[in-house]
């Protein structure tokens, strides 16, 4: 008996405890803005732009501009300098073009920083068509999947794309700020563009849909794949290392842009 | 300054307790004595007793004619011995007479020292010739050999645990003796205590507690209260000064500042990688099956190498060769069920145990914020001897153990695999061998599903070793212990599925040679001089790797399969001076170089044990740990003292390079290489006041500085994890046969850490922003108290096979951060908090346990 009131004392007496807590520290009051350039070289021989703004969330489309810093772009035809023209927008003071395989050191100061970044050249590429899936299928409810882009170009190489949609008001169309797609030398080729339905806006018959494409240096490639990594991968992120930076001295950037191409859509025609 | 003062009074008053004996005064006259009569006035007139065999001092016919008028006992004692061959020397407080030994005249005696119940060989036990003044203690396998002179000799035996035997031995020519000690069953009974060294009386001055190793018995385990509600040996070594919690209340350690990868931990002579059970909460080492664990961390002898920081040697137990046992036991935590007993009996026998997981609720408290799933565990020991003849023995060791974890998302699984055989051989009575074959293997991996991709990792690293030791008697103050050992290291995917990623391939050969001369210079100065020649090769298996230099450009190697790279050779060598003060205290001065050649360049996790080991090679170098040490140890009245300070330079540390990024199978392209300087001062005082009560204080102090070229701003910087300050007191009541009582009180400084000072967010999502400088923030200080009370169950009715142990961790509920971290808020991934973990809550646990 006396044995058996031992076991019922094991069964019931095993209680645990324990206390957990949060130390007074919420990051969220230490939201620090970081510079983010974003520079477009195209092989078009024009004067050639640049885009500077502050946020503390890369890929957020409300960003604060800013025209107090200081940019050129070291070239094979010689030092480009940058002059602000408004609204975080950078003009060089001649034109210039970009001549595909060659280096350009970007270099910015802001608040005293200095950032920079040297970034090849990469190939032309061409934007054929753009295809929506078949557009009886979504009069309702108004979504599209993905939309198709035919392309052709003569290297290997890499492409992003912005996409914004026009009803009543331009819109843009959220795809993660790593999404790159690879492209092959051929005349045409077929890439499929993922939607994220949960953020897309509905797209109607009628729609204008722009989708400007930008093909990719390798050493943005590069960093766009090692963002996807750090933020896709729980057991990379675990919190213990900075995202990485595209320019030195913690500045971010998207400096795709060599390339630039646009096409406009209207969704069912 | 204090520190300095208080080293003073320590030493001068331990100094003066030791020299009381032999510099007692007295004043005596002799008129025509035989040398016995004289010693026998002196036992009256001052008190001190004598130690003798009664044949040699009746040897020396010449009467003694002499006066002394207050004089000390050393001075009368050189008087009346002058040419009598005979020496005297104070020791468990009283003054042995002997003779030495003459080599013209000796024989060998050699054999093993075994537990006459079960039949187990006892390590590190110690057969004394008092009448001669000369011992030896069995080796590692429980071997000893000896000269001694022909003739008729009083020995005495003794091992922890064990009754001393008092015995007579004649020995005409070379002889093997096989002692037999039966256990200390008062004791046992009693206390379920085994004896430690400190509960007994010195016979020897050999038998002072040691500095170049400490000992721990389960006995010892028993009278620290079991932390979250489980005795466990790795808990257990916490408390001693040096040695620190990884994480605090975690089970896994740390020595002297070096991380947990510098701790070369062997079960049964096989490294053993990940040590730890449920999130590591619990060793993998099963205490029910340990027979004794030795830790070094001042001296390490040669025989020992691949890691730089410290070794545990934990040794398993054998099985009964002469009974059958069971035992087992249940708690909130986990069951356990051991069994051993004769296969064949006196011949061979077995051990096995087996341990699992039950419910283990406050771990999922703990994990909620997580949504981890409940963590689950089970491992298995075994062991099986054979005694082929007197001259050969051969053992079978394995060990399987696993842990499991998961969520909605993810599947977490890990474990180690370790399997071994053994063969004594005595060449001759002087040269015993010991021939090794061991397999290790850490095994992991993970599937992690997420919106954007899915991933899943494997590892799993083996060491597959051969050891060949010797040790020769050459004499009997002279011991030499030399071997070799070469391991093949490759890391492959293991068990975790064809179609998961791997971390790193490599592919390593880790061998040495070593050797040591253990010698007695005279009776105060012993010297342990060894050599170990590390020898380490990579070996190429295909692939290409990033590595990081200071300006954080990165290199890439192609590493050719098969092909051998970066042979390296290293001269290790291992010094321990020892020189006794007294009859009870004892200097000791060690000086130890070690190599390590093999890295943990796992990714910083709290939960995980994802343990990424890479080799050497000529980018990432191996680890040099250069180490001197000065100690003191001494004994009086009814206290034990240990003090040390040590000073550790140790060359090739590794830093992780933030923030910059690297991918998953590119990790050596995120470290950097640097020097860590230790300095540190260590003590342990125990006080045993009565049979029913007594206590232990430890203190450390650990001040560590590293300096990583491209880390800091180039600057030094406190290393990751550091405690300066270390604090632990523990008491054991034994209040009757029934009921035992135990506390345990942990203080220590909070961890450095390295805490973000901002956020970033990218799609959404907020991701922390670090400053370049490390460790400049600290976890709050750490305090907890721990009780535990035993209850043995049916003592009126002689039916002590069970007890229950009733078990109270962090009494006061103090929260104890022992990790912090950023974590998103609940529902907000865009906003980040600062999250900490205490690994040691509240936990009311009672444990039923059984032996038969």
């Amino acid at each position: 008996m006396r044995f058996k009131a031992y076991i019922l004392m094991l069964l019931t007496i095993a209680v645990y405890g324990c206390k957990k807590d949060i130390l007074d520290l919420d990051l969220t009051d230490h939201q620090q803005e970081r510079i983010i350039g974003e520079g477009m070289i195209t092989q078009h021989f024009k004067k050639q732009r640049f885009f500077f703004s502050l946020s503390s969330n890369l890929g957020d489309v409300n960003q604060t501009v800013t025209n107090e810093a200081n940019l050129l772009i070291k070239t094979p035809a010689g030092i480009m300098y940058y002059t602000p023209i408004g609204g975080g927008w950078y003009e060089s003071e001649i034109e210039f073009q970009g001549q595909a395989g060659f280096n350009y050191t970007i270099q910015f100061t802001y608040e005293g920083e200095f950032h920079e970044v040297v970034t090849e050249m990469p190939e032309e590429a061409d934007i054929k068509s753009l295809i929506l899936p078949d557009t009886g299928s979504f009069s309702y409810p108004h979504f599209a999947n993905s939309i198709t882009i035919e392309m052709s170009s003569e290297a290997n190489q890499m492409v992003h794309f912005d996409i914004y949609h026009v009803n009543q008001e331009w819109q843009e169309i959220t795809l993660p700020v790593y999404q790159q797609f690879s492209l092959y030398p051929d005349t045409s080729q077929i890439i499929t563009v993922p939607f994220d339905n949960a953020t897309s806006p509905a797209i109607h018959i009628g729609d204008t849909l722009v989708v400007v494409s930008k093909t990719l240096s390798n050493d943005v490639s590069d960093y766009l794949q090692g963002l996807q990594s750090y933020v896709t991968s729980e057991v990379l992120n675990s919190q213990y290392y900075n995202p990485p930076f595209y320019y030195s001295n913690g500045a971010y950037g998207l400096g795709y842009g060599t390339f630039i191409d646009t096409i406009y859509h209207v969704v069912g025609q | 300054m204090r520190l300095a003062l208080w080293l003073f009074i320590v030493f001068f008053v331990s100094g003066l307790n030791a020299q009381e004996l032999l510099d007692r005064k007295i004043t005596i006259r002799f008129q025509d004595q035989q040398l016995e009569k004289c010693l026998k006035e002196i036992e009256q007139k001052s008190g001190v007793h004598f130690s003798y065999n009664a044949k040699q001092i009746r040897a020396v016919s010449k009467p003694i004619r002499q006066t002394f008028e207050d004089k000390e006992i050393r001075f009368v004692l050189d008087q009346l011995l002058t040419g009598t061959g005979l020496q005297y020397e104070e020791m468990g407080g009283q003054i042995t007479l002997y003779q030495l030994v003459s080599n013209e005249e000796t024989v060998i005696l050699s054999g093993y020292l075994r537990s006459k119940a079960s039949g187990e060989h006892l390590i590190g036990a110690r057969i004394y010739f008092p009448s001669l003044g000369i011992g030896c203690i069995t080796n590692t396998y429980g071997y000893y050999a000896i000269d001694l002179p022909k003739g008729s000799h009083t020995f005495q035996a003794r091992s922890i645990g064990m009754q001393s035997l008092i015995s007579e031995l004649n020995l005409q020519e070379d002889r093997v003796f096989n002692i037999e000690l039966s256990e200390d069953t008062v004791m046992l009974h009693a206390v379920e205590v085994h004896a430690d060294s400190s509960d007994e009386k010195i016979v020897n001055p050999k038998d002072l507690p040691h500095l170049e190793k400490t000992v721990i018995t389960p006995g010892a385990i028993a009278k620290v209260p079991p932390a979250s509600g489980e005795r466990d040996l790795l808990r257990h070594i916490q408390q001693l000064p040096g040695v620190q919690p990884a994480g605090g209340g975690r089970s896994n350690f740390t020595v002297r500042g070096s991380g947990t990868g510098g701790n070369l931990i062997l079960i049964d002579e096989i490294p053993i990688y990940h040590p730890t059970h449920l999130l590591g909460l619990y060793s993998i080492i099963n205490t029910d099956a340990l027979k004794s664990a030795t830790l070094y961390k001042d001296y390490i002898p040669a025989r020992f190498g691949t890691r730089s920081a410290s070794v545990l040697q934990v040794h398993k137990q054998e099985g009964d060769l002469n009974r059958y046992h069971i035992s087992g036991g249940i708690s909130g935590f986990m069951g356990r069920l051991n069994l051993q007993g004769p296969i064949q009996k006196n011949k061979a026998s077995f051990y096995t145990s087996f341990r699992a997981s039950t419910f283990p609720g406050a771990l999922l408290s703990i994990l909620s914020d997580r949504d981890l799933g409940s963590p689950t565990f089970f491992d298995w020991n075994g062991k099986i001897n054979y005694r082929i003849n007197a001259n050969n023995r051969i053992y079978f060791t394995g060990y399987i153990g696993r842990d499991g974890l998961s969520d909605s998302l993810s599947d977490y699984q890990w474990g180690n695999n370790a399997f071994g055989f053994r063969w004594n051989h005595i060449i001759n009575a002087k040269t015993f061998s010991n021939l090794s074959l061991t397999h290790s293997a850490f095994l992991y991996g993970f599937e992690n599903s997420n919106t954007y991709q899915s991933v899943s990792y494997g590892q799993r690293v083996v060491t597959d070793k051969i050891t060949y030791d010797f040790t020769y008697f050459m004499n009997n103050s002279t011991r030499i212990n030399y071997g070799l050992s070469a391991a093949f290291i490759p890391t492959n995917k293991g068990n975790f599925g064809d179609a998961a990623d791997l971390f790193l391939q490599r592919q390593a050969i880790e061998s040495g040679l070593y050797a040591t001369v253990e010698q007695q210079i005279n009776k105060r100065l012993e010297l342990k001089l060894g050599l170990r020649i590390p020898f380490s090769m990579h070996i190429g298996t295909g692939d290409t790797t990033a590595y990081l230099t200071p300006e954080f450009d990165l290199t890439e190697v192609i590493y050719e399969r098969n092909k051998l790279y970066d042979p390296l050779v290293y001269l290790d060598p291992r010094i321990l001076l020892k020189y006794r003060l007294g009859a009870a205290s004892q200097l000791q001065l060690a000086g130890t170089i070690t190599s390590q050649n093999t890295h943990i360049v796992n990714y910083i996790n709290n939960f995980l044990p994802i343990e990424i080991w890479t080799p050497s090679t000529s980018y990432l170098r191996p680890e040099r740990n250069y180490q001197v040490s000065l100690g003191y140890t001494g004994q009086w009245k009814k206290w034990d003292l240990s003090a040390s300070a040590y000073v550790k330079h140790v060359r090739n540390v590794l830093d992780y390079a933030s923030p910059i990024f690297t991918n998953s199978t590119d990790i050596e392209s995120n470290l950097l290489a640097g020097n860590l300087n230790v300095q540190g001062f260590e003590l342990m005082m125990t006080y045993k006041f009565t049979s029913w009560y007594s206590t232990a204080f430890s203190y450390a102090y650990t001040r560590t500085r590293q300096k990583v070229e491209g880390i800091n701003y180039d600057e030094d910087y406190v290393a990751a994890g550091n405690r300066p300050h270390y604090f632990s007191w523990s008491q054991f009541f034994n209040w009757s046969k029934k009921w035992q009582f135990t506390t345990n009180y942990i203080w220590h400084s909070g961890a450095a850490v390295t805490l973000p000072n901002g956020q970033f967010v990218i799609d959404g999502t907020a991701f922390p922003l670090y400053e370049a400088n490390r460790n400049t923030e600290r976890l709050p200080t750490f305090r907890r108290l721990d009780l535990a009370f035993r209850r043995q169950l049916g003592v009126k009715k002689k039916k002590d096979h069970w007890d229950l142990t009733f078990t109270v961790t962090n009494f006061f509920n103090r929260y104890n951060p022992s990790v912090a971290f950023p974590d998103h808020q609940t529902g907000q991934p865009d906003q980040l908090v600062i999250r900490s973990i205490d690994y040691s809550p509240l936990m009311v646990s009672m444990s039923l346990n059984f032996r038969y």
